[in-house]
């Protein structure tokens, strides 16, 4: 189930740096693209919203929770339970292949055993992946990656999933169908999708989109 | 899942984790392995002292007694005058006395004259024979009759007669010193050749009289052409009728010029207190050698890498707190440390093994296979708690660094 998200005053300070992001309010299943050039702050944006930041001022509320009041704990068990994040390297683990990569995002929100590893396999046949997951990820191809990154963010069924630049390192044809899976999934799971980019493709392809000014 | 993600972890850096582990392991065997081997060869050596109460040899060194009359490693200082045989034959106070003589050799075994006496030599007054026969009997004193001449009989250890092929029933002829062959022995000049008639086969006790060739005394004699006046011998087994008859018979044989007497247990308890010695300044060499292991593994957990800290970021931004990275950090250095610590003995053992085999190879008796005893075990083990504390720091460092440096 998706949670609604509403920002207001949100600003955060990064050294000398100091981000003041526009209001948001979203509801819950709502799809959002967030866009702007490079050091506007998409990705810090993201980070606020996923409770690896908390604001300086403001408040950022998500599915009811204050994020600016929570503590680094109750972060750490916000980001657990409620976010799932694609990030733009994907940051796939070296080490584990991509079957337990989806295992690893189920076991930190709380999902062990067999119940794990036949969730992390169904979405993982579901995602095209069924002939790859014991794959590392070394060997799989950057389509491959992003969709092994965004089984692992989704398999807990999250209500806020939160993507950076899921298009940056695709050609077009694969940007395209990478972001309808990306679109599919989160429909699939009904999660609210909040979305970084600045790629016209991913630009057209959302009816709510925020601009951050650089 | 700490210990799922921390294996996890190691495997994504396994060069860097076995080499880690690898360095642990071989600070462990060199911790172990001459401690295992030294207690190996003293399991090996004390059973087979026990069978001697008093060893009566020429005057010198007692040690060099020990290694030249029991384990038939050096040659004998000199020889002991029939009288003094005779005397202490003759004495009140003598239950039984053995006579030795060495120096002649079949294919390179030791060949000893003795007496019959020496197959009742056991290990304590209601022990068995310690030197039991595996077949045949054992040798008549005195010569017998052949077709083509007189000879003696002889008993074969039990590694004699299975590397030289002997069998009950073969004759052989032995030579002054070490022959290589038959030919030579017969050519030798202070040897008259006198066959020898093998009548008796030994069980295998694992003791240095395992490679030797047991005969008569009498045929050293007439084989050296010793009259009755000009007779020796070269060392005594002497048992008293009590304790404080063996110490008297020590205690007068230190007065003379010629004889001693030697405690094998003294000289091995002597040989123990060296060792003993030379252990401790090991071990404490080993548990230097440990903590270098420890802080190689400390060096390797701070100086984490790029990907290493990433990989951690990673985790917390997926949700794992910092309880649980520092968990996995901890398990990382711990796991290192416990596959070297296992690795390390196993290594030591197999090392041990053929370090034993090979000792007992060139000593001529048996070593017992090393083993990891408790103390050897604990103290290597103190490996995994020095681990926990020198990995403490890397692990909070870790768990505090902020994730977003690394994503």
């Amino acid at each position: 189930m998706g949670v609604s998200v509403r920002m207001a005053g949100a600003e955060v300070r990064l050294g000398e740096t100091r981000l003041r992001f526009p209001d948001l309010d979203l509801g819950p299943g709502e799809e959002l693209v967030v866009l702007g050039p490079s050091g506007s702050g998409k990705t810090t944006l993201l980070y606020l919203l996923a409770g690896l930041l908390r604001p300086q001022n403001g408040e950022v509320w998500v599915g009811g929770s204050a994020l600016h009041r929570m503590g680094e704990k109750e972060r750490d068990v916000y980001r657990r339970r409620t976010v799932g994040l694609v990030f733009q390297e994907f940051h796939l683990l070296p080490g584990y292949t991509a079957w337990e990569q989806v295992v690893l995002g189920l076991a930190l929100s709380g999902v062990r055993g067999k119940a794990a590893w036949d969730r992390a396999r169904n979405l993982l046949v579901r995602l095209g992946l069924g002939t790859k997951l014991h794959r590392w990820p070394n060997a799989l191809s950057t389509g491959e990656k992003q969709r092994v990154a965004l089984a692992r963010a989704v398999a807990h069924g999250p209500g806020l999933l939160l993507a950076d630049e899921p298009t940056a390192h695709l050609d077009r044809m694969r940007a395209q169908e990478a972001l309808e899976v990306l679109v599919e999934v989160s429909r699939m799971t009904g999660a609210t999708l909040v979305v970084t980019s600045h790629d016209p493709l991913v630009y057209e392809r959302f009816a709510r989109r925020l601009r951050l000014e650089g | 899942m700490v210990l799922w993600i921390a294996w996890r972890n190691l495997r994504s850096r396994a060069l860097e984790a076995f080499l880690a582990s690898l360095g642990v392991a071989l600070a462990v065997t060199l911790a172990l392995i001459v401690p295992m081997v030294l207690r190996s060869l003293e399991r090996g050596t004390k059973d087979f002292l026990q069978v001697f109460d008093l060893l009566v040899a020429r005057k010198g060194s007692s040690a060099q007694a020990v290694l030249s009359s029991l384990f038939l490693l050096q040659p004998p200082a000199g020889n002991l005058s029939y009288e003094l045989y005779r005397s202490l034959e003759k004495d009140p106070r003598t239950k039984r006395l053995i006579p030795l003589a060495f120096g002649d050799s079949y294919l390179g075994f030791p060949v000893v004259g003795t007496n019959g006496s020496f197959f009742t030599l056991s290990q304590g007054p209601s022990s068995a024979p310690f030197f039991a026969l595996r077949e045949g009997r054992i040798f008549q004193e005195g010569p017998i009759q052949l077709e083509k001449g007189t000879a003696y009989e002889a008993v074969a250890g039990a590694r004699v007669a299975r590397e030289a092929g002997l069998k009950v029933g073969d004759l052989f002829l032995t030579g002054h010193g070490f022959f290589a062959s038959q030919e030579e022995a017969a050519q030798a000049t202070e040897h008259r050749p006198i066959s020898l008639k093998l009548v008796g086969v030994l069980k295998p006790t694992g003791s240095p009289y395992d490679r030797a060739v047991l005969v008569p005394i009498g045929y050293y004699w007439e084989a050296h052409g010793q009259g009755e006046e000009d007779r020796q011998v070269t060392a005594m087994l002497f048992t008293g009728k009590s304790l404080a008859h063996i110490y008297q018979v020590q205690q007068e044989l230190g007065r003379s010029s010629e004889a001693m007497g030697v405690l094998p247990g003294q000289v091995y308890a002597d040989l123990r207190s060296v060792l003993a010695g030379g252990e401790t300044l090991y071990r404490a060499l080993g548990i230097g050698v440990l903590f270098l292991a420890a802080s190689l593994v400390w060096l390797e957990a701070l100086s984490e890498s790029l990907e290493r800290r990433r990989r951690l970021a990673v985790l917390r931004a997926l949700g794992g707190g910092r309880g649980l990275v520092f968990g996995v950090v901890l398990t990382e250095t711990l796991l290192e440390v416990a596959l070297g610590l296992v690795g390390g003995v196993g290594l030591a053992h197999l090392l041990g093994l053929g370090v034993s085999s090979s000792l007992g190879e060139r000593l001529g008796f048996y070593v017992p296979p090393p083993r990891v005893d408790g103390d050897l075990l604990v103290s290597v083990a103190l490996l995994l708690p020095v681990a926990l504390i020198v990995a403490l720091v890397p692990a909070l460092q870790a768990a505090r660094s902020s994730p977003l440096e690394y994503l």
